[in-house]
């Protein structure tokens, strides 16, 4: 799922919406705004345009029977302050007496006889706005009607309605953004809390199932609800799940270990034939309960992790005792067994059983398939971290198997005894503890280092 | 020597005692824990095997009573819970070492061996001998603050010899100490044990001094 496809991400598709509707507003608004402006400036314009026209029937009259303009110059220069304006006045008798004698409306003549009448035209060449009166008379020859046309161009409207409408368009253009910038702000306010939930589900360690923290806004309080609800259900079938592996281990240690004595009991008393079967009987019998208690192990460090508190210990004691409890007295081979504790007390703040039961492990996985004639373990510390190593002059573990190793139940290559579950648990403990296991390979030994953080807080 | 086994799985009991008589111990077995009580009131014994899980008293309670009476026979417990089980720990409790069921017979032996070791005499679990210590908990051994790098068997040699320093202890009391019944003693090997012995106490001030016809003795150079 690609995370930058708009249909995924809430916030990019809420502003690609909001951003549309302002879209089309802006434009409805600026279509709008240019249309008022249009009107408001030629409303302004044919005021003065009227002014202008009644100014000049106003100038007109008969001198010694002729009919006669006398142009009124204030008109004239307010009407043509940006505009080109013609004018036309013809006498009763159809004769044009001043102006442009080709300046014809399309206005009927009966029309103009009542007041002003405006209209558009053109005019060499140029859109113009044509107003027309007319003007009773009395000549010698009788009364008649005189006809007044003033033509202006658009220039000044024009202008006036572009002026307007960059305005306009400019308030629009800050509200659109004022608006946008609004609901990105709020959408991002709104998602707020899942991003929280986002950034809490991700800090927490893989086997923390508590219910989420935060308390989450009315509109996903449901869906808090249902993840806590899930988490919850999670975590009681694994509880269960580990319980009753550890269940089962358990009561199987019992019927084993009367097994073994059965054993023990044949090989004191049967025929020698049957010694070497009976030696067999017992090794299986051994890898079976080493299976079982690794099991119950296993399922009690993994349960312990999280759920247990940690107490200071230190690890020169613990390393030692676990050294001597650990390392059988009854073993066949001839391993010199070697403790370098660290000068200081090594304390750390740990679990000292599911660490016991680390360490335990990590010795068992030496003495069954690593150290033929030596076995070491060291305790050391630094800033960081403090750690246990265990080493054996053994082969070790190849580059290549030792991530596979630390899954449960993997065993290596060429091995056909062990359960594969030591290295899994000490893994786990050493995450439990914000350490890891470190596999340190050199010519004369091979270490396994178990390491904690010493920075670790207590759960 | 008297060994008392606390166990109710009556196959358990029978190959333990099998394995301690075998080896030359008295061995009482006892099935309930309440009479196991009553019976360590009278008697005494050399070393206790107690199961932890056991009808009419549990041995935590065994464990407690006895201690409780300031009785420090020594005492193994076999417990069917992990270690990693939420417990009590019965080392804390004054046990003196654990085995978790299902155990290894072998294993039990030389632990029990161990254990009655150290009953004879020492009061607390180091032995000093010069500058040698031997750590009997820990399983380790020092000279003058320098540990010295033993495997199990030369640790038992040595822990042997640091008992007794004044005696002289023949081949065959080390051969009896050092292998388990099912195991072929052999003389050789201890011979083995003790040139290695020598080999890693040569820059110390402890010497293994052999005395032909007389065995081994420990002395400060």
């Amino acid at each position: 799922m690609p995370s930058n496809d708009i249909r995924y991400s809430l916030h990019t598709r809420i502003i690609l919406f909001i951003g549309l509707i302002l879209g089309i507003g802006a434009i409805v608004l600026a279509l709008a705004a240019w249309q008022y402006a249009g009107i408001a400036a030629r409303d302004a314009y044919d005021k003065l345009l009227i002014g202008g026209t009644i100014q000049v029937a106003e100038n007109v009259y008969v001198q010694g029977g002729v009919v006669t303009l006398d142009p009124p110059a204030a008109a004239f220069s307010t009407l043509s302050a940006y505009d080109l304006v013609f004018y036309r006045v013809t006498d009763p008798r159809g004769v044009v007496v001043a102006g442009y004698g080709d300046l014809a409306p399309k206005i009927p003549a009966g029309k103009i006889r009542r007041g002003v009448i405006l209209s558009d035209d053109i005019y060499q060449g140029q859109p113009v706005r044509v107003a027309a009166i007319g003007k009773q008379i009395d000549t010698p020859d009788g009364t008649g009607w005189v006809e007044i046309v003033l033509a202006q161009t658009l220039r000044a409207r024009q202008a006036l309605a572009w002026d307007l409408t960059s305005k306009a368009l400019g308030m629009i253009a800050i509200m659109s953004l004022l608006a946008l910038l609004a609901g990105a702000i709020s959408v991002r306010i709104a998602l707020k809390p899942l991003t929280r939930i986002e950034r809490e589900i991700e800090a927490r360690k893989p086997d923390d199932l508590r219910p989420i923290r935060m308390t989450p806004p009315n509109e996903i309080r449901a869906l808090v609800s249902v993840l806590d609800d899930f988490m919850r259900r999670l975590a009681d079938r694994i509880a269960l799940m580990q319980r009753f592996i550890a269940d089962a281990a358990h009561q199987m240690r019992t019927p084993l270990a009367e097994l073994n004595a059965q054993v023990e009991i044949l090989s004191n008393d049967a025929d020698p034939k049957f010694q070497g079967q009976i030696q067999n009987l017992g090794t299986k019998i051994t890898e079976l309960g080493d299976l079982t208690s690794q099991l119950l192990d296993h399922a009690m460090v993994i349960h312990r992790a999280g759920a247990v508190s940690f107490s200071p210990l230190d690890l020169n004691a613990l390393a030692k005792t676990t050294l001597a409890q650990t390392v059988p007295l009854s073993l066949e081979r001839e391993v010199s067994i070697a403790f370098i504790p660290d000068a200081d007390d090594v304390l750390v703040q740990g679990d000292a059983i599911s660490i016991r039961e680390a360490l335990t492990n990590l010795i068992n996985n030496a003495l069954k398939h690593g150290a033929h004639s030596r076995l070491s373990v060291s305790v050391g510390q630094d800033e960081i971290n403090a750690w246990i190593s265990v080493c054996d002059d053994g082969p070790g573990i190849p580059l290549a198997e030792q991530t596979r190793l630390i899954a449960p139940f993997e065993i290596g290559a060429d091995r056909t005894t062990g359960t594969g579950l030591g290295l899994s648990i000490a893994a786990e403990v050493a995450k439990a503890h914000g350490g890891a296991l470190l596999f340190i390979n050199e010519p004369e030994e091979f270490c396994v280092r178990l390491t904690l953080s010493r920075t670790v807080p207590a759960l | 020597m008297r060994i008392l086994v606390v166990e109710d799985m009556p196959d358990i009991a029978k190959a333990i005692a099998q394995r301690f008589e075998k080896i030359g111990h008295a061995v009482d077995c006892e099935t309930n824990g309440r009479t196991a009580g009553e019976v360590l009131l009278v008697q005494e014994y050399d070393l206790i095997i107690l199961d932890m899980m056991l009808p009419g008293a549990d041995g935590f309670e065994i464990l407690k009573a006895l201690r409780g009476r300031k009785n420090k026979t020594p005492v193994l417990v076999l417990t069917a819970r992990s270690a990693v089980d939420d417990r009590v720990d019965v080392l804390d409790l004054g046990a003196d070492d654990y085995l978790t069921k299902p155990f290894d017979f072998r294993e039990l032996e030389a632990r029990a061996r161990a254990l009655l070791r150290r009953s004879a005499g020492m009061s607390d679990n180091a032995l000093h001998f010069g500058e040698l210590v031997i750590d009997q908990a820990g399983r380790t051994a020092s000279v003058s603050g320098m540990p010295l790098d033993l495997t199990r068997r030369e640790l038992i040699v040595l822990e042997i010899l640091a008992a007794r320093p004044k005696r002289f202890i023949s081949k065959e009391e080390l051969v009896e100490q050092l292998f388990n019944f099912d195991q072929e003693p052999s003389a050789n090997a201890i011979e083995q044990y003790v040139t290695r012995l020598r080999r890693k106490l040569a820059d110390t001030t402890i010497e293994i001094r052999t005395t032909r016809g007389l065995g081994y003795q420990l002395a400060i150079k």
